[in-house]
């Protein structure tokens, strides 16, 4: 019952990203840098922080299956694996015992640095880019965490209300 | 001890990958016709809950709009005036030449297939979402299979072209905007084979009074932000302020399509061809209502 109240609140967030956020993005942001919004990577990176890294997991590839059927473009999978690794990660992140909003935006920028090199690079292996690393990193990739990052601290209390109360059912348990 | 991996974790980790990479390859949109059922399912109902948020977004982007315009109405009023009278001036001459035209047609034996080659049909669409991918920017609209639309058709704003349909459901269809249209792999796309199941190929072009002279392959370079025509041969009598439209050498897309003006032209990397730097006519980033051109078959 309350994964699926998670599960409902995601999809609003899916919709919202696709429809709104285009239009609340400056004209300037989108073409002269390029900042991508990833509203639902960051709910994502807050599962795998405050519940563990499987729930992390499995709404990253659900997600983001869901994110590449519906705007399928070049294939289906880089934002599938790409969600998924990174919820993944962020449930491995070292000190996320001492959960506080400075170490949870670290991790969100770190997530979203890794996905957005993940995206780069499956994207430059198969042929679809071709603009070299370092010319992507400032004119898209930089941007993209310094916005994202802004987007995490606006939504960091309601997200965090929203992961203690829908808590996840059982302790996996921790150790290796 | 903290162990990084376990044998397990490894052997996941590799077997995924391994069906991840295998995913890419077999989806990659150049080598495959259409979405399956399943695709098309999911795709038809996310829209239709987009097309529910759009609603308010549109209502806000009008109201911040009617406020904007406000300011600039009378002068926009004025430039209006002028250019209907102009405009009902070479309607009138239009006519005239249409049935010239048709006249001719009748004298010199056109079949009835050349006579409609030109009789496109426009499906005007709503855009309903954006992609968050700053690589693919690939848009929905709410047309689809059932109104037409097939994989590749010219999608058209007021301004010009913007993009094509990379795969049509049944009632909603995605769009590749011309900004990702690889210059790198667009103008490779003739010479081998393997790129040509790559997912960006280039569209040909002309210009705009010189259309028996004048062709190149445009493509976007994402590093100028401007759309790049390439193959160009020296004795192309383009030139600086140039308009260039689609050629509908291709097959798919219509004929004469604006795409954008000339700004510069410079001789290519290998030193045999030219290239033109084009500013594109359409604005891709708020994109509202389109145009889908389907060609009469």
């Amino acid at each position: 019952m309350r994964r699926s109240l998670l599960v409902s609140i995601m999809m609003l967030i899916f919709l919202i990203e696709g429809t709104w956020m285009n239009w609340l993005i400056p004209v300037d942001w989108q073409s002269r840098i390029l900042v991508s919004p990833h509203l639902v990577l960051i709910v994502i990176l807050f599962i795998g922080i405050y519940w563990n890294r499987h729930y992390g997991l499995f709404f990253g590839l659900g997600f983001g299956l869901l994110h590449d059927v519906v705007f399928y473009g070049p294939m289906i999978g880089t934002f599938c694996l790409g969600y998924g690794l990174v919820g993944y990660m962020a449930g491995l992140m070292p000190f996320r015992n001492e959960r506080n909003i400075l170490t949870t935006l670290f991790i969100v920028a770190a997530g979203i640095f890794g996905f957005e090199w993940l995206i780069y690079g499956i994207y430059r292996l198969m042929n679809v880019i071709h603009t070299p690393p370092d010319w992507s990193f400032l004119r898209h990739i930089f941007p993209s965490i310094v916005t994202n990052l802004l987007l995490a601290l606006v939504f960091y209390i309601p997200l965090r209300k929203l992961m203690e109360r829908v808590r996840a059912p059982q302790r996996v348990k921790e150790q290796e | 001890m903290y162990k990084l991996m376990g044998n397990k974790k490894l052997l996941v980790l590799m077997v995924s990958l391994i069906i991840f990479i295998a995913l890419f390859g077999m989806t990659l949109s150049g080598s495959r016709e259409n979405a399956t059922p399943p695709e098309r399912f999911v795709r038809d109902n996310v829209a239709w809950a987009q097309t529910l948020f759009n609603r308010p977004a549109r209502f806000m982007a009008d109201l911040v709009q009617d406020i904007r315009d406000i300011r600039t109405m009378y002068a926009e009023n004025k430039a209006l005036r002028l250019t209907l009278t102009q405009y009902s001036r070479d309607t009138m001459k239009l006519n005239e030449l249409e049935a010239q035209n048709l006249r001719l047609k009748d004298l010199l034996g056109f079949t009835e297939k050349q006579k409609a080659a030109n009789n496109y049909r426009y499906h005007p669409a709503e855009v309903i979402a954006y992609s968050s991918d700053p690589y693919s920017k690939v848009i929905t609209v709410n047309v689809g299979a059932r109104d037409g639309v097939k994989k590749d058709m010219a999608v058209i704003s007021i301004d010009g072209l913007v993009g094509r349909v990379i795969d049509a459901s049944d009632f909603t269809s995605n769009v590749q905007l011309l900004t990702a249209i690889d210059s790198v792999s667009a103008t490779n796309s003739e010479s081998d084979k393997e790129s040509a199941s790559t997912p960006t190929k280039g569209i040909s072009a002309t210009v705009k009074g010189k259309e028996s002279d004048s062709f190149g392959v445009v493509s976007y370079d994402p590093e100028t932000g401007m759309l790049i025509m390439s193959k160009i041969s020296p004795s192309d009598p383009i030139a600086e302020g140039d308009t260039i439209i689609t050629s509908g050498i291709g097959g798919v897309f219509p004929k004469g399509i604006v795409i954008g003006t000339v700004k510069s032209k410079e001789v290519d990397k290998l030193g045999l061809n030219y290239i033109a730097y084009v500013q594109p006519a359409a604005d891709f980033i708020h994109l509202r209502e389109v145009l889908i051109v389907e060609k009469p078959e």
